[in-house]
Parts: C-alpha cells; structure tokens; sequence
C-alpha cells in the first residue's frame, strides 16, 4: 500500500517540474534512490594515507558532491540565503571593519551575494574545495560588480588551510565547516590564519537537523531490511559548539542557535534541495547500496508521519552560529573574583520595571555574545518565530543602559530587538505588548529604513 | 599554436597569483609557496610537492599535489621561475 502509493506520488514528481531532469518515472526513481540520504552512485575508497587520524567523513566523495552541487546550483534557496544574511548581519554589529576576508566553501556564494558593503571588506578570498564549484563562483563574478570587491578565488581543503599566518581579518564559512574529519582542527588553523583581533563566524549545521527523515530512514530500514545502517551524518550538538570555540583558543566566544523549517512538496524534492546544496552523505561507513524498496517506503514513511494537512513535508534545519575573536591586548578580560562593586541583583531590580527590558536583560545575561565590541546589543524578539519564510530584517534601538558586564566593568550597550517586517503579526504583536514609546520607535526605524 | 596558449595562460596565471600568493602557503607544511612559470604550479619546497593552478585558480588541496621528483626539482629551481619568498 505504501509502496504503490510513493510509486504514484514519485511518478507525479517525475512528470511534474522536473520531468526535465528525469524522462520517465522509472527513472526518477532509480535517481530518487541513488540519491536519499546522499547515497551518491559515485563512491570512493577510504585512502590509507591518513589513516592515523580518525576519519568519519569521506572528504574525496564530499569534494564530488560539491562538484555536482555547482553544476545543480542556480534556483533560489531562501533557507540558505536567511542562513547567509543572518550570518553577515553580524558584521554590521561591529565596530570594526575588516579589510581581508576569507570565505569558506558551504554556501560561500550566498554570502558574497548577501555581504553588500558590510563589514568594510575590500578584499575577499573565495575558497571551496571543489573546484568547479570555484570556476562558478569565479564565471558568475560579473554579476557582482557593484560590490567593489577585489574577489580571489583559491581551491583549498578546510582541514589543510593554505593561508599564512596573521594574513586575514575575518573568516566566514557558512554551512561547510561541519563535515570537517576534525572540527576543532581545522578551527585551530583558521584562528591561525587571522590577525590579532580578527573574528571567525561560521554557521554549521546542528544535531536536531533532519530529524525527520532520520527517523523515516530507520523505520523503513528496520521494516524492508530488518536492520539500520548510518544513512545521515553526525552532526554537532549545540552545548559542543561553545566548547568547540574555546577548545580552539577563541575570544569572547559566542554561540547561538536557529531552527528552520522548511517545508517542501514531497521528501524527493528535500533529496533534491540536499544535493544542491552539497548537503548529502559523506559518512566514510556508510552503505554503499540503497535498495529502492527502501528508498520509497522512506519517502512514504515520511509523508505518513509527517506531512502537514496541505500535503507539505517540513524539515526541521538547526543551525548553529559560532563567533569567536583570535585574541588582543585590547580585548575585555575577566576581573578578578569578588571585585565587582554592583551584583547583578541590583541590574535585576534596575530592569524589573518594565517587563520587556527585564525579559531582554535575562536573555542579555545568558548571552556573551558581543558584549562591548559591538554598537547593540540584539535579542531576538521572543514571541516572534523565525522561519525562512522571513523577508526582511530591521533592527529597532529600544534604549541606551549603562551597565555592569559580565566581567565586571561598566559599559554603555544599546539594547535592541531584531525584528522582521513582512508579517502584520510583528505589529500586532509590537502593539500588545509594549508601551508607546517603544512603538514610535520601531515605526521611526521603519519610516528611515524605507526613506 | 602552443606557444601562443601558454602565454596566454601565463598572463592569466600571474594576474590572479599575484595578489593571492602573498597570503598563500603550503597546506601541508605551512611553508611558502613558488610559483614556477614553466610547469603552472605552486612548488613548495619545503617537502617536493607541486600543487597546479587551473585557469588562474591555485589548487591547494593536499590530494591535488604531486611530488616532484628529484631530477624535475632541480631543473624548477634553476629554471626560469619567478622565486617568490616570504617571512
């Protein structure tokens, strides 16, 4: 029954939008099971060359899929871009510019699209490790004029980063560095290759994603072949990301988390948006052969457990944000202990007034991130969710504090809320539950925004 | 015909690797990098390895690399290669 019925559905797919790429159903299930969970035709031997370190991903096959996501590349994928503009919208916080900036491979093509004079960066060097992915990037540089960047192209492995020491002031690398053999590692070296001062914001992708279709795989695998095989990559969990920074020797580490879902018509179209993106399998133990009973009951495992009541699949992405500064004299360092005058009791009253703030402050205590360094201080707004629907972001300045910070020392921090205009619910939501005052201000942002 | 597309190679190449090869180092050794004209490549010398450049793109994957053997590492060295040296 469920067999018969992903046949007809997988049919549908095949004749519909992409009957293109495959001509006949047959067809696009044969290519359906090559490809669900990243299973590639193409696979290589583990080499004996590093066979010191322990391995996990095969990077030689990873290097094939970002191959095939160059040549597939080229429609809109809203969820990487959010991923990317959310990533460079902290450069804007900044109060520092960095003229030298390295771009890792991942979604490296959103962000230059999406840096747009940010950050003050002049010269920006594009590193992937496949090499057509490189060429595209490279052939599609007319498009981006207008940035007024001097745009380098390099092909290089993240694990073996090929760039002198103290060279660079910014390293951004968006949904690529976690399918890294050795994440601390390759973090080692990018910290390496920075200035002191310099920052490294990486977007990596989080434990919770895909959990969807985790599970759809083991439950078809343990109903067609009475066992389970690894079909999906391990991925880091969110309490690793803090340790991954310090472990690697960052500054004022900071790290913080987005879920998206993203909902598609059918699990192939998620394969299909996982290949794009280089996302697939590279496991180095993975099984070489999906059967394609198998690949269909997943896919109708998934559309029973999980499709919404229009008939869209969601898939749940976490993404988790690393910022972390190489170190500088001229950074913040912890006082000693017992030598702060004020006791965050008394920062606590001072908040608890107005609800919000005090809302805002405790998010603002459990947040190191940026603390100091930066012109605001953002919080997402709480009762808002984020999904990747979202259009266009605004940043509102609610009000100016001087306050103690976690280290002891008085500063002088803006607090703001991020918040994203498209929805009449933002203003909906803005108008119940904050005061007068608050509400002038957002529409003056807005006001100068569109001005 | 040969001649005419190497040059034109050459032009290419060292257009883009003059910006790049200041910030460029051996992936393996973290040594500097040579650029030699005559094979397309970025030579380190520290452990005999040749990485190529494709169309003005250094590739510095360490699969990507291959070791020189002994006689053509001593003809790069001598050749006409443009020594490029960093601190």
């Amino acid at each position: 029954m469920a067999v018969s019925a992903a046949r007809v559905f997988a049919g549908e797919w095949a004749t519909g939008k992409y009957s293109r790429l495959f001509p006949s159903p047959a067809a696009a299930i044969a290519a359906f099971s090559c490809a669900i969970a990243g299973l590639a035709s193409f696979c290589t031997e583990a080499d004996g060359v590093l066979s010191s370190r322990v391995k996990i991903f095969d990077r030689d096959l990873k290097r094939k899929q970002r191959d095939r996501a160059a040549w597939l590349m080229g429609g809109k994928n809203d969820f990487v871009d959010s991923v990317a503009e959310n990533l460079v919208d902290r450069l804007e916080d900044c109060k520092k510019t960095f003229s030298t900036a390295l771009c890792l491979g991942g979604s490296s093509e959103a962000i230059r699209r999406l840096i747009r004079g940010r950050g003050g960066i002049e010269k920006l060097i594009m590193m992937d490790m496949s090499l057509d992915m490189v060429k595209h990037l490279k052939n599609t540089e007319q498009n981006y004029v207008s940035n007024n960047l001097e745009t380098l192209y390099m092909v290089g492995d993240e694990e073996f980063l090929p760039i002198k020491e103290n060279s660079l002031e910014l390293v951004v690398s968006c949904l690529g560095i976690h399918w890294t053999n050795d994440l601390p590692g390759a973090m080692i070296q990018c910290r390496l290759a920075l200035k002191p001062d310099g920052l490294f914001l990486a977007a990596i992708l989080g434990g919770e994603t895909l959990k969807e279709l985790r599970m759809a795989c083991t439950i078809a695998q343990l109903e067609r072949e009475g066992g389970i095989s690894p079909r999906m990559s391990p991925l880091a969990q969110v309490r690793d990301a803090g340790n991954l920074l310090t472990r690697a020797g960052f500054a004022l580490p900071g790290v913080d988390v987005d879920e998206y879902t993203v909902r598609y018509d059918s699990a192939l179209e998620l394969i299909e948006h996982l290949r794009t993106m280089g996302e697939t399998n590279a496991l180095l133990q993975r099984s070489n052969i999906l059967k394609r009973d198998t690949a269909l009951a997943t896919a109708a495992v998934y559309e029973s457990m999980f499709a919404a009541e229009d008939g869209k699949i969601p898939a749940t992405f976490q993404v988790i944000y690393m910022t972390g500064w190489k170190e500088h004299p001229s950074q913040q360092k912890a006082k000693s202990r017992g030598s702060a005058t004020i006791s965050f009791e008394d920062i606590q009253n001072h908040f608890r007034s107005n609800e919000f703030y005090y809302r805002l402050f405790l998010r603002f205590r459990t947040t190191k991130l940026f603390m100091l360094r930066t012109k605001y201080l953002f919080i997402k707004h709480p009762n808002i969710l984020h999904n990747t629907t979202q259009k266009q972001k605004c940043k509102i300045k609610l009000k100016t504090i001087s306050i103690q910070n976690a280290y002891g020392e008085q500063c002088d921090v803006n607090i703001g809320v991020t918040l994203f205009t498209y929805t009449k619910n933002v203003l909906q939501d803005l108008s119940k539950k904050h005061t007068k005052e608050e509400k002038d201000g957002y529409f003056c942002n807005k006001m100068k925004k569109r001005s | 015909m040969v001649r005419g597309s190497r040059a034109l190679h050459l032009k290419d190449a060292g257009a883009i690797s003059k910006a790049l090869l200041d910030i460029l180092v051996c992936p393996l050794s973290k040594q500097p990098l040579r650029f030699c004209q005559e094979t397309q490549s970025l030579i380190s010398d520290a452990i005999g390895v040749s990485f190529p450049v494709v169309d003005g793109i250094p590739c510095l994957v360490p699969r990507d690399g291959k070791i020189i053997e002994g006689k053509e590492k001593m003809t790069s060295a001598n050749g006409p290669c443009s020594a490029h040296h960093h601190c």
